[in-house]
């Protein structure tokens, strides 16, 4: 099978641009997990703010205030010079708190006139958790102001830590998924970029190859019926498909941490399986309009980062507007997404479960059909006005 | 001497690739520089004219020392190298009168220079065109145009006609036959003697970094020892013959390749008849029969062992 | 001669077509796939009341106090935090488990909640069972030590103790960051015509070049006719891209514009004679330079936070040094000084810097640009 044999000595050559690609990919996942770092389910553990407290009003109050926070976030202190700014505003901290002279003042005479101040950073987006915490340690302060009248500052801030001793008991359900969600997610979104770049790279290589003209004269000319011929590089594009899925699947595993493959990760794999055939099916339509290496490089990183940003890989779908959504909901990216925040989710596997799944997946391969078409029609075209 | 070379020397770590290069060039000579790849021509040339570093020697242009700020000099130099050196965003037009304009600062003057040039090649209808759009033969026109369009006084030509369509090849031997006529001094290199043969009025032969021969065509050829080449297509091979053609008068080797024969015979003695004879009387047919004098590739062949090219 | 020089010059960058396109319009469409994914994540932040179940058993409807706590954060309005639905045990399971629910509360000798994985939703739940144990903990001491209050007990809205403050001047879109590193990649990218520069007119880099060296135009003068040309360019491109930001997709610069533009200009030079020293440095095939210098350029400018904010601010904590070595950071970070600070010594320590940066890589280009002999064409 020579035609099969030349494909992959093409890709061969190209080797290197790929391996960047793969590289970038590892780099990626590995330092975003680090960054962001998923949160795993062994067991209950709330969210923690990094808050930053200025108080101008040392009262017994604002002490036991801040050493409820302490409690449940974490109280950084920033070196002396460090600036505020810059750390809220880079998403090192969550949180400033500057507490005002008066503070106390006004809450223990029942005005409440004067009010916390809060800067939070819009990058990481708990704010809420923050006012919630300050708003249970205050209501209850002020429960005790309004009904048990003269009580000194220290008394109230002991009852306060008394009640604030009862806690919920928070159960993680029996049937809770057993892996690092929060990982798995985002490597797998990753891994939309790395296989899109790579396929049209891969594809695209080839088909510069094997539709330089006088290769293509030469082919025409050869004993081997066109139609046998594109089968064999139908098969080669085939393989390198499923090697780049398999090595990125395994890459993913690794470094996202897994330990045995469950349920989530299989039904993620065909998922990422389905997508890559989607893929592939752009990278063929590319190819039918690329022209050079130069073309080549700029598609490449035009297609995967664009599809990349609207459909959810590097700012997740939540956050994303939706009139972008609905321009995603055009591409098979925004369907894979949407398919792998599904998928880690999911801990019961019933069929009504799966449905959406399905569907997601369905739909990615429609867009694969529908492209291998246009891409077919594309060089039935260009063949008849090339021998016409 | 337009050009005076004396004992370059230049070594690429332990390959020794210039061994004591002598080279003196008159002005209004075409001379022509002849040597197998690998012999050291374009190093010869990039050394003379300051491009490349080199270990010894001395290097004089228009009577003055060459070195790479010698701009006075340079302004009366134009080269056509090798490789196409011409920039694939400029037109035709616009990369001759770029680097037109390099050497002649008047615009007006430029401008009339540049439509000499184009005429010159024969590139007028291919102003506009782009390098890319170009075939080899136009291109390396091209590339002659951006050297010569300021009418300099001496022009180097290194291999010029590497892959170039006959018609175009033609234009350009003519081509510098006619600036040498308008008063230019041009060395031309090249592993086609038939090309140098042609133009060159003095030749250097060049081997491994060293001039072997130099003279003119005449001269150069009389160095050897052949004089005549007569070459038979033999019907039936028959290589008997061959010791008896030895013994003939002043025939210094007879060989048979396939039905080929060929017999060379010493200088200036036409051995033609005697052969004939020989083969009338053996009743050895023959069919072609032709008699050359001897090629450079001979002389080089003689001196060397090798051919000129292989 | 420098108009003939710069002009041809111009005329051939400008028609390079693969260079124009890295340095003037990749960043460009870049930065309108930026502005696509960020069109609404300053405004995301807004909370949005998730599901909750509620185990209908009987202890659960003994708790009169608990429902009436539970409809103060279930109905609509600001306070609404959960949308609650009461349910069988079997039914909560279940809806856990298919995630149609967040957690679901269960009173089953005390009150408990049920949840599948950590998260802030989860955390909230928690939060307000907490808060509700608690305040009942504090009525109740409350009325053991007064019972006569129980029929006046005050029990207070959730108060508003909190006012959303703004540092400096109201700067939170902490997306420009994403921007200037965008400008800092472009700055970086501006390389590409460095290098373009110093392989034409070195005649080991190319024919080209050769021929220009063995013209009567000095060397060194031809190359900084030619390198006006492509700063030139460089800068004429990075101010396009500054004005698409700030007047197409509405990225905030600050009110300071002169000084951007400023910040444009040498960076526009500190880039090119960077991706010039870069070329004159090494040695080798083109691709080999074309690598390292797409490698230099993409890991600094994300470094200086054009992939991912935080990073900026990290590099800066951990090895402050480096911050003040990588050129990109400079940029992003003398633009994000004009935009939070305004046009103090913050930002004229980086512009400084850059100054610097330029005149030593153009100083180093002249250095080893010298040379006119080569050892080997």
């Amino acid at each position: 099978m020579p035609v099969f044999k030349a494909y992959f000595t093409v890709i061969r050559k190209n080797v290197s641009t790929l391996i960047v690609y793969f590289v970038v990919f590892a780099v990626m996942a590995t330092v975003f997990i680090k960054i962001m770092g998923g949160g795993g389910p062994e067991e209950f553990t709330s969210v923690r703010n990094d808050i930053v407290i200025r108080s101008a009003d040392n009262t017994p109050l604002v002490e036991g205030l801040i050493d409820f926070l302490g409690q449940h976030a974490n109280i950084v202190s920033l070196a002396e010079g460090d600036s505020l700014e810059d750390a809220l505003f880079f998403g090192r901290v969550d949180d400033v708190l500057i507490i005002p002279e008066g503070f106390t003042e006004s809450l223990m005479s029942g005005g409440g006139e004067v009010r916390l101040e809060r800067s939070s950073s819009s990058l990481t987006g708990s704010a809420v958790n923050t006012d919630l915490l300050i708003g249970r340690y205050l209501d209850l302060a002020r429960l005790y102001i309004l009904n048990v009248p003269g009580i000194s500052q220290e008394a109230l801030v002991t009852r306060v830590a008394r009640d604030l001793d009862n806690a919920v008991k928070v159960e993680i359900a029996a049937d809770a998924a057993q892996f690092k969600a929060g990982d798995v997610s985002d490597t797998f979104r990753y891994m939309a970029y790395t296989i899109i770049a790579i396929l049209i790279v891969g594809v695209t290589s080839i088909m510069l190859a094997f539709n330089k003209p006088e290769v293509s004269l030469r082919n025409r000319c050869a004993p081997v019926s066109p139609a046998k011929m594109n089968m064999q590089l139908f098969a080669g594009n085939l393989l390198f498909t499923l090697a780049v899925w398999a090595l990125l699947g395994v890459l993913a595993y690794i470094l996202s941490g897994q330990t045995g493959i469950g349920p989530n990760l299989l039904l993620l794999y065909l998922n990422t399986l389905v997508f890559s055939i989607a893929a592939l099916s752009i990278a063929f339509l590319a190819g039918k309009f690329i022209k050079g290496f130069g073309a080549q490089s700029a598609v490449a990183n035009v297609l995967s980062l664009g599809l990349s940003f609207i459909s959810g890989i590097f700012v997740p779908q939540a956050l994303l507007g939706e009139t972008v959504l609905k321009i995603a909901s055009f591409t098979p990216t925004y369907w894979y997404i949407k398919a792998v925040e599904t998928i880690t989710d999911l801990s019961v596997f019933s069929f009504e479960n799966l449905k959406p799944v399905y569907t997601d997946m369905l739909i990615q391969l429609g867009f694969a059909a529908a492209f291998f078409i246009l891409a077919l029609a594309a060089s039935k075209q260009k063949r008849q006005s090339a021998d016409g | 001497m337009v050009v005076k070379v004396n004992n370059l020397v230049k070594r690429y770590g332990d390959l020794i690739a210039l061994d004591h290069f002598n080279l003196e060039v008159a002005e209004g000579e075409v001379f022509g520089l002849l040597g197998p790849n690998g012999s050291g021509k374009t190093t010869a040339i990039n050394c003379i004219l300051s491009l490349l570093k080199y270990d010894k020697g001395t290097v004089e242009v228009f009577g003055k020392p060459m070195r790479p700020d010698s701009y006075e000099s340079k302004r009366h130099i134009g080269i056509v190298m090798q490789n196409v050196a011409v920039f694939n965003e400029l037109t035709v037009y616009e990369n001759i009168s770029y680097f037109c304009g390099l050497y002649v600062p008047d615009k007006q003057k430029c401008r009339e220079l540049v439509e000499e040039a184009l005429v010159f090649v024969g590139l007028e209808n291919y102003r506009k065109f782009y390098p890319k759009k170009l075939s080899g033969g136009l291109l390396r026109r091209l590339n002659i145009a951006c050297g010569i369009a300021h009418k300099p006084k001496l022009i180097i030509l290194d291999e010029p006609t590497v892959a170039v369509d006959p018609q175009s090849r033609n234009s350009i031997l003519e081509g510098i036959l006619q600036l040498n006529s308008q008063g230019a001094t041009v060395i031309y290199t090249s592993h086609y003697m038939e090309e140098v043969e042609q133009i060159c009025s003095r030749i250097a032969i060049m081997d491994k970094g060293k001039v072997i021969a130099s003279g003119t065509t005449g001269q150069l050829k009389a160095m050897i020892n052949t004089g005549e080449i007569i070459t038979a297509e033999l019907i039936k091979a028959d290589a008997s013959i061959l010791a008896d053609l030895k013994s003939l008068p002043y025939i210094s080797s007879a060989e048979l390749t396939g039905n080929q024969l060929v017999v060379k015979s010493g200088r200036g003695k036409n051995s033609l008849a005697a052969v004939l004879e020989y083969l009338n009387a053996r009743q050895i047919a023959y069919g072609n029969i032709y008699c050359q004098l001897p090629t450079l590739n001979d002389v080089f062949l003689e001196i060397t062992g090798k051919q000129l090219r292989d | 001669m420098f108009a003939h020089i710069f002009v041809y010059r111009l005329k051939t960058l400008l028609r390079d077509r693969s260079n124009l396109f890295w340095t003037a319009i990749y960043p460009i469409i870049l930065a309108f796939f930026y502005a696509l994914a960020f069109t609404n994540i300053n405004t995301a932040d807004s909370f949005e009341a998730f599901p909750v179940g509620v185990v209908d058993n009987a202890e659960y409807r003994s708790q009169a106090y608990f429902i009436e706590a539970l409809e103060s954060v279930s109905q609509e309005g600001d306070n609404k935090l959960f949308d609650v639905t009461l349910m069988t045990l079997e039914e909560a399971t279940d809806s856990l488990n298919n995630n149609k629910i967040v957690g679901y509360i269960l009173f089953d000798g005390g009150a408990r909640v049920v949840v599948k994985s950590s998260g802030l939703k989860q955390t909230i739940l928690k939060g307000f069972m907490d808060s509700y144990l608690q305040q009942s903990s504090a009525v109740m001491s409350i009325l053991h030590d007064n019972p006569a209050a129980a029929g006046s007990l005050v029990l207070p809205d959730r108060g508003d103790y909190i006012r959303p403050a703004e540092l400096a001047g109201g700067k939170t879109d902490v997306t420009v960051i994403m921007y200037y590193g965008l400008i800092a990649m472009a700055v970086m990218f501006g390389g590409f015509w460095g290098r373009r520069e110093v392989e034409d007119i070195q005649a080991d880099l190319s024919a080209q070049a050769a021929r220009i060296n063995l013209s009567p135009v000095h060397k060194l003068k031809a190359f900084v006719c030619s390198l006006c040309a492509a700063l030139l360019i460089q800068i004429v491109s990075l101010l396009v891209l500054f004005l698409f930001l700030a007047l197409v997709l509405g990225v905030d610069f600050g009110p300071n514009f002169g000084y951007v533009a400023l910040t444009c200009v040498v960076g526009g030079v500190m880039g090119v004679t960077f991706g010039a020293l870069l070329a004159a440095l090494i040695k080798g095939s083109e691709g080999l330079r074309l690598a390292v210098m797409l490698t230099v350029s993409l890991l600094s400018s994300a470094l200086a936070g054009m992939m991912f904010p935080t990073i900026k601010y990290i590099v800066v904590e951990a090895v402050p040094a480096l911050s003040y070595i990588n050129p990109a950071n400079l940029v992003s970070d003398a633009l994000f000084a004009l935009y939070y600070y305004g046009p103090g010594p913050r930002f004229t320590l980086n512009l400084t810097l850059m100054l610097a940066f330029s005149a030593v890589f153009s100083l180093a280009v002249y250095i080893v640009m010298r040379r006119q002999k080569y050892a080997s064409l």
